[in-house]
Order: C-alpha cells, then sequence, then structure tokens
C-alpha cells in the first residue's frame, strides 16, 4: 500500500469528521425541514471538503462534491424543497464521498455506477428546480406566490422570504425604500466632481423618489468659501439593486460620507446572508456587516470614528446613525455569539495522533511501574525526606495516570449518533417506522473500547430492528403506537460504562427460546434454566430464532461473537425481556483497558494480579469450610454454593506441600470471591497482598492460546505478575458444572438400566 | 423706497468665477435686511460651485428675514439646477419671479 503523505492523512481524518456531521445534520435536517443552520452546516461541511481537496488536486473528489454541493446550494436558496428521496440522495452521495476518501491516496473510480447515477439524481433534482420551487410557493399560499412564479432563480427565493419575514416582523418596517444620506467632501468642488452625475447614475439602477437638499452645512455669504463645498442630500431610492451596487456608485466621490439605509424589506435578505456565514472563524461585527453587504467600509469608517469620540458600542453607533437596521445588528450579534462559542471550542481543543497517546499511555505505565520499584527501595533508609518526597511523587504520578488515561477518554455520543442512519435506512427497507432515542451520549470510555464496541453495538441495534420492533400494522392491532422506539443509554456505574439498546418490541418468547435450544442441542431437555440464562442462549453459538434469514441478521452468526467480542474487553452481556413489551441488552464494560485497579495476591511464589472490579469479597476460611472446600471444590457462603477454583492446580504450579496437610489447608484458607455476569465463583488463593495499580501489558505471541491470562504487569519489586482471566475462570467453572452434571445423568441413567435389567 | 439691489451674472459661472462673483454680490448686496435679485438671462455655463453661492445667497436672505430671487434663468440652467434636487431650494424663488 502506498504510504499516505502527512498532510493528506489529515485532509482524510478532517474529511470523514466531516462527512460524519454531513450525515448526522441530514439525518436531523429531515425531521426540521426549516432549520437553516443545519443545512448551512451541511454545505459548508461539503464546500470544506471540496476545497481542501483541490489543495492536493483530488479532481474526482472535487468534481463529484462539486455537483453534490450545488445541489445544498439550490436547497439554501429554497429552489429544491428538502424531502425524504432527497435527504436518502444526499446520504447515497455522502457515502461516494467517504469511498473516495477512504481510496486515498490512489484518485481511484469507486462505485462508478453509483456516481453516475448519483450525479444523474441529483441533476434531475436541480432541473426541475422551477417546478418544484413554485410548488413550494403554491403551497405556502403568500402574497408571494404570483412574483416567486415570475420571477425565476435566486430572486423568486429571495421574495418568498421577505414577505414572509415582513409579515412576521410589520412593526418593524422603516421605509420601503433605500435611504441615502449624502454629505458631500469639502474639496468636491476643486477636485471637478459634479454631483449631478450621482443623480443621473442613480437612476439607472432605481427611480429618485425624492432627493431633499441638506443645507445645515451651508454658511450665509459671509461665510462661505465659494470654492469649498458645502453640499448634502437625503435621497429615498427605489431600487431592487443591492447596498454595494449603490454604494460603488459614491465611491470615487473623494471626501464624501455616504450612508445608506436599506429598505425594510432588504432586512429579511441581510439577517439570511448573515446566517450563511460560517461560523468557525471570529468576525468583528462590522466585519459581519461588511461580509453581508449590509454596511459599507465608508459607514464603518464612519461608526469606527464616531466611537473612538464616544465610546458607544458599534452596533448601537449603527442604529442610531440609520445605517443599520437594529434587526440585522442584532442577527449579527447573534451570528457574533455564535462564532465566538465555537471558536473557544476550536481553541479547547487539540488533534493529537491516538498512537501517540497510546505511547504516553504506555510510559506513564512505566513510571508508575519505575515509582512503585522506587517507593519499595526507599522503604530500605529510614529517611524522612526521602520518604516524604517518595509519596509525593507516588501521589503526582497517580494523579499522572488518572491524566493520562483521561486524554484517551472520548464520548460515546459519536458511535451512538452512526445509529440514526442505520434506523433510518434500515426501518425504511423493512417498511417499519422506529425512532432512536439516545441517551447518555456525553458517557466517556477509552478510545480503544469505543473502537471495539462499536461492531457489536451495530448487531444488536440491527438485531432490534428486525426481530424487535413489529410491524406498523401489527404493533396497532397490539394496541401499541405505530412508531417503535429503540433507545441506546451509556451511563457510568460503579467504576464501569452500562450500555443498555432497549426496544419496545415483542420481546422474546422464554418457552420457545428453551424449545429451541433443546432442538438444537444447547441445552439437553431436562436441564432446568433460570430467566435471564434462558435469554442468555441467543448467544449461543448458531442459536438463531428468526424464523426467516434476512440480510439484516437472522443468520444465527454473530451473537456468539458479540459475546465474545465484549467479554475480550472485560465486558459482560445481559439480555431482559418481556413478551410483547420489548427487550433490553445491558453491556457492562471497563471504561479503560491499559491500566486497572487491581488485587495483588501470591499462590506459592508466584504473583497474580485480579482485577479489583470482579472481586465481590476476600473471606477467610472457618473450620467447617475448610473441611468442605478439602472434600469438594465448593464450599457453602452464606447458604449459597460457591464453587472453587484453586490457582495452584489450575496453573500447575510447581508448589508441592508434601503430605503436611496442615500445612496445605493453611495455604488454602484464603479466598478471592470473583463475579463475571451472574456467575460467582471462589478463587482459592495464597496471600492476599493489597490493592495495586496494574498496568496490562499483552502477554507476547509465544502464551498465544494460553488459557487464564488476561496478561501481566510489572510489580515494583521488578518480578512479573500474571492478570488473571477472571471471565475465562468463570466460563471453565461452568463448563466443568454442566460437563460433571451431565455426567451424573449419564450415571443415573446407567444406574436405572443396570436396576431395570 | 430703498434702491433695488441687483445682479446680472455673466455668460460663465464655474468654479473659475465664483470667488469674484462671490465677491461682487457681498459688495452688491449691503443692506441684507432687503431683497436682493440676481438676474441670470445671460448665464450659459453654470457649475455646483455656483450653484452653491446661490444657495448661500438664499440661506443668507432667510437668515436676514428677507428675500433672493433669481430671475430670467434659462431653461438650460433651470434643467441643470433640477437635475441635483436643487429646485426645491431654489425654485419658490424663482417661481415668485415668473409670476
Amino acid at each position: 500500500m502506498q504510504e499516505i503523505d502527512e498532510n493528506v492523512q489529515i485532509f482524510i481524518s478532517e474529511a470523514v469528521e466531516l462527512l460524519e456531521e454531513i450525515e448526522n445534520s441530514l439525518l436531523e435536517l429531515e425531521n426540521a425541514s426549516d432549520d437553516d443552520e443545519l443545512l448551512n452546516l451541511v454545505f459548508r461541511a461539503a464546500h470544506t471538503i471540496k476545497g481542501s481537496a483541490g489543495l492536493f488536486g483530488f479532481e474526482h473528489i472535487i468534481e463529484f462534491t462539486h455537483v453534490v454541493e450545488n445541489t445544498l446550494d439550490d436547497m439554501r436558496n429554497c429552489i429544491i424543497p428538502i424531502s425524504s428521496e432527497l435527504i436518502t440522495v444526499l446520504m447515497r452521495s455522502k457515502d461516494q464521498i467517504a469511498a473516495l476518501v477512504e481510496a486515498l491516496p490512489e484518485e481511484e473510480s469507486i462505485n462508478t455506477e453509483e456516481e453516475k447515477e448519483l450525479v444523474d439524481l441529483l441533476n434531475a433534482f436541480r432541473s426541475g428546480k422551477s417546478a418544484a420551487c413554485a410548488a413550494e410557493s403554491n403551497n405556502d399560499e403568500t402574497e408571494a406566490e404570483a412574483e416567486a412564479t415570475e420571477t425565476s432563480g435566486e430572486n423568486a427565493s429571495l421574495q418568498l422570504e421577505e414577505v414572509t419575514t415582513e409579515a412576521e416582523s410589520s412593526d418593524s418596517i422603516q421605509s420601503e425604500h433605500y435611504h441615502i444620506s449624502l454629505r458631500l467632501g469639502v474639496d468636491t468642488f476643486r477636485e471637478g466632481f459634479i454631483p449631478n452625475a450621482l443623480f443621473k447614475q442613480l437612476a439607472t439602477i432605481g427611480e429618485i423618489k425624492s432627493a431633499v437638499l441638506v443645507d445645515e452645512n451651508m454658511p450665509v455669504l459671509s461665510e462661505l468659501d465659494p470654492e469649498s463645498c458645502y453640499l448634502g442630500w437625503e435621497i429615498a431610492l427605489d431600487s431592487q439593486a443591492s447596498k454595494d451596487e449603490i454604494h460603488a456608485i459614491f465611491e470615487f466621490v473623494e471626501g464624501a460620507q455616504c450612508t445608506i439605509l436599506p429598505p425594510s424589506s432588504k432586512i429579511s435578505e441581510y439577517r439570511h446572508l448573515i446566517q450563511h456565514i460560517p461560523e468557525d472563524e471570529y468576525l468583528a461585527l462590522g466585519q459581519i456587516l461588511l461580509q453581508t453587504g449590509t454596511l459599507t467600509e465608508e459607514e464603518l469608517q464612519l461608526v469606527l470614528n464616531k466611537q473612538q469620540q464616544t465610546q458607544e458600542k458599534v452596533g448601537d453607533l449603527l442604529v442610531e446613525n440609520k445605517i443599520v437596521q437594529s434587526e440585522v445588528v442584532e442577527q449579527a450579534l447573534e451570528k457574533q455569539q455564535k462564532q465566538k462559542v465555537n471558536q473557544q471550542k476550536a481553541l479547547s481543543f487539540v488533534k493529537v495522533d491516538s498512537a501517540k497517546l497510546d505511547k504516553l499511555v504506555n510510559l506513564v505505565g512505566e513510571l508508575v511501574i519505575n515509582g512503585a520499584k522506587m517507593e519499595q527501595l526507599s522503604d530500605r533508609y529510614s529517611d524522612d525526606v526521602l520518604h516524604e518526597t517518595m509519596e509525593s511523587t507516588i501521589s503526582t504520578l497517580e494523579e499522572l495516570r488518572e491524566t493520562a488515561l483521561a486524554l484517551r477518554m472520548i464520548p460515546i455520543g459519536a458511535t451512538f449518533n452512526r445509529f440514526h442512519r442505520v434506523v433510518r435506512d434500515i426501518s425504511q427497507e423493512l417498511e417499519k417506522d422506529i425512532r432512536l432515542e439516545i441517551y447518555g451520549a456525553d458517557s466517556e470510555l477509552d478510545k480503544t473500547v469505543i473502537d471495539k464496541i462499536s461492531d457489536p453495538l451495530m448487531h444488536l441495534v440491527r438485531n432490534s430492528l428486525d426481530h424487535g420492533i413489529e410491524m406498523p400494522d401489527e404493533r396497532e392491532q397490539l394496541g401499541k403506537s405505530r412508531q417503535g422506539v429503540i433507545k441506546l443509554d451509556a451511563h457510568h456505574e460503579a467504576g464501569m460504562i452500562v450500555i443498555q439498546i432497549t426496544d419496545d418490541g415483542a420481546g422474546m418468547d422464554a418457552d420457545k427460546l428453551v424449545e429451541k435450544a433443546i432442538e438444537k442441542g444447547v441445552i439437553s431437555s431436562g436441564q432446568k434454566l433460570k430467566r435471564g440464562e434462558i435469554f442468555n442462549l441467543i448467544f449461543e453459538p448458531g442459536f438463531s430464532m428468526a424464523k426467516q434469514i434476512s440480510n439484516i441478521s437472522g443468520r444465527g452468526v454473530g451473537m456468539d461473537v458479540v459475546r465474545r467480542n465484549i467479554e475480550a474487553l472485560r465486558g459482560t452481556i445481559l439480555i431482559t425481556s418481556e413478551l410483547g413489551k420489548g427487550t433490553t441488552i445491558t453491556i457492562q464494560l471497563p471504561l479503560t483497558l491499559s491500566i486497572i485497579d487491581g488485587f495483588h495476591i501470591k499462590v506459592d511464589q508466584e504473583d497474580f494480579i485480579i482485577p479489583l472490579d470482579m472481586i465481590k469479597e476476600c473471606i477467610t476460611l472457618n473450620e467447617t469450610q475448610i473441611q468442605e472446600s478439602s472434600m469438594h471444590d465448593y464450599i457453602t457462603l452464606r447458604g449459597e454454593v460457591l464453587p472453587l477454583i484453586e490457582l495452584r492446580s489450575y496453573y500447575s504450579l510447581s508448589g508441592d506441600y508434601g503430605d503436611d496437610s496442615e500445612n496445605h489447608l493453611k495455604h488454602r484458607e484464603n479466598i478471592v470471591v470473583v463475579q463475571f455476569g451472574q456467575q460467582k465463583v471462589g478463587l482459592v488463593v495464597g496471600d492476599l497482598l493489597g490493592e495495586i495499580q496494574a498496568v496490562i501489558k499483552p502477554l507476547g505471541r509465544v502464551f498465544k492460546g494460553l488459557n487464564g491470562f488476561a496478561g501481566f504487569t510489572i510489580l515494583g519489586s521488578g518480578h512479573i505478575a500474571l492478570v488473571i482471566d477472571v471471565p475465562g475462570l468463570v466460563k471453565d467453572v461452568v463448563t466443568n458444572e454442566k460437563t460433571q452434571f451431565d455426567k451424573i445423568k449419564k450415571d443415573q441413567i446407567d444406574t436405572s438400566r443396570r436396576l431395570l435389567h | 423706497m430703498s434702491k433695488q439691489q441687483t445682479i446680472k451674472l455673466g455668460a460663465e459661472c464655474t468654479i473659475y468665477e465664483v470667488l469674484e462673483k462671490h465677491h461682487q454680490i457681498i459688495e452688491q448686496w449691503k443692506d441684507l435686511g432687503q431683497s436682493f435679485t440676481i438676474d441670470m438671462s445671460s448665464v450659459e455655463e453654470i457649475d455646483n460651485s455656483f450653484v452653491q453661492l446661490l444657495l448661500s445667497c438664499k440661506k443668507t436672505a432667510i437668515t436676514n428675514n428677507s428675500d433672493c430671487e433669481l430671475i430670467n434663468i434659462p431653461d438650460s440652467i433651470k434643467e441643470y439646477i433640477e437635475s441635483a434636487y436643487y429646485s426645491d431650494y431654489l425654485f419658490p424663488a424663482v417661481e415668485a419671479v415668473e409670476s
């Protein structure tokens, strides 16, 4: 594969983010078609991708994005109405841009058929724009109707909006004409300028309704310098020209002061233009008004000069001096505020390559280990200052560890948001009406965990869409709303993140699940399962309840993979379901994978770490329990049977107690009770050495396939401690129990047979 | 009855003449309380500096509660005055003369 230039890599990463933004905004836009800001967001994102692609000469991306951008622009100008069909085409276009970006740095032709079809579809929307707009204006039934059909393109759309806004703010109407205040410069005559020419030119772009000479500065004869100019006019101009066009007429009159107050009908146009200004850069109020043509540079200079004298705010001066209407100033101030917020946001984030973060976290991990080593070494010396310094170093290291880990924590919202598109597309495909609700999108967890949880979540959501939610008619018959709901919820709970996928669909039939499980040989016919265990049967390999295999889900492959992936993250997955009411899948995951709070134990001379979040309690056996444990592989703890795993034998450690049973028992007296899912297991260990922060390092390839270990860590003493894979151990216990159960049952059957014969 | 204060302008009434005419008018219009008449019958060319002088005459008259009349304005000159919207200020005087 060709190596990607660093700048191209930045382009790709930014494009991916922008495309995500496009998708989310399009989805929102479908339900809020009057939200100009959303449409602007999509347009700007597409425009940025096209612009950035231009820097690298990615012609293919430029060409295709250009077509998309044109369509979006027509939508912004109300030439193409927003419809579900158009959103679908735009979504597909977004996918196509994503495919083109993904193929970089090669400018390959990707999905050329799809691209051609999309270009045709987008152009079809665009070519039908007049009819579409006319249709829209008919629906509006406003006074603008006639005007909209008479005029074309942007003007039509502009008038539509102006009429609406005028109606909304009829109180604010000041004048139907441009009001031009002109004061000629003192040297106008000396420079040979003829003011009459101005009126002649104004007459070419509109009708001068009135022009009143202003004599306020005109001196009487005795004070007059006849070669100096004191003239000024207040002019009312009826014109369709823009403020800039009008201003251009006065541009070359040296020393003149000219302010142009647009007609009230222009207010909505200016507000519209202000809304379209990007929010990624902070602009001064004057700059915003300049950019939209609401204000001319001379007007701004005039106001800024006045501001120096009066210290008044620019906005107030603009309104007071009748240069800009107050509504327009308010809109510009609102935009300025948004830009300010965005700029602050932009300033408070720095993009860092996640590989660099990984390296940092690893280095911090090494530092934590070295800190622990140093602490142990310092214990050899009775130096108070050394101990104090060590204590402070350890405390800082702990803080550093927390901070380094927090750097990798990202909100789960971005992952959740991807499901809006999935829900939309699949529900359309299945002809179902399904709404996705998201809660706790701000909940943060390690990027590695987020990356790995994305696929299992996708599978679960697709399952809910396909099998969970019923068809609208069926729901109606059941007295439910036609629209089904899938909820994604994330929240922190005791140092873990809990993700729940809930649907209000058909739920699961426990009896049918058992029936199916027996039929597939997943369980034996006499096996009694708890309700929770029944639902968890769907995670067994090859188990599927779907009557029909669809291309969305239902092949029975996947759910077992889902569970395996979640367990690989040291997580758990549980299902609760109520027939006819719906299903809830709860996933519990650790917030991070790299550094854990562990519990240090010793078995024989070997060190082990048990993840602290999986430990329920540590117990010291009483005499009865010691006797019981020596006879069976379980004890009775508070009335419940607790299976035991003796780590010494489980890991085949060489420790030999000989025939000294007293010594043996002494080493069996500590039990660490761990829990994974609903299953509790007692680990029979040697010494309990206390809590420790452990930097988990993966075991090398040599140890691939070795069960029972999640990795290793280096202790402060320099010794290596293996991190116990609690889920693996618990699963082993469950499997052994089943084998034992089967063996007992087989023995019972054999005995019965022998007795019968 | 006081003597009628009048001045007759020449053919060229542009910035090149305006300084001189300004002095002449001040000299001629000694009694500002009395009305002043400007005969424009010979004017062939005028510019804005000159129109401004006429406007100043008008303002001076108003300030002194008197009157300044422009008489015999050629059509071309009238057109020029109208084209820069000076008429409201100057034409009442013109109309007075015409009537």
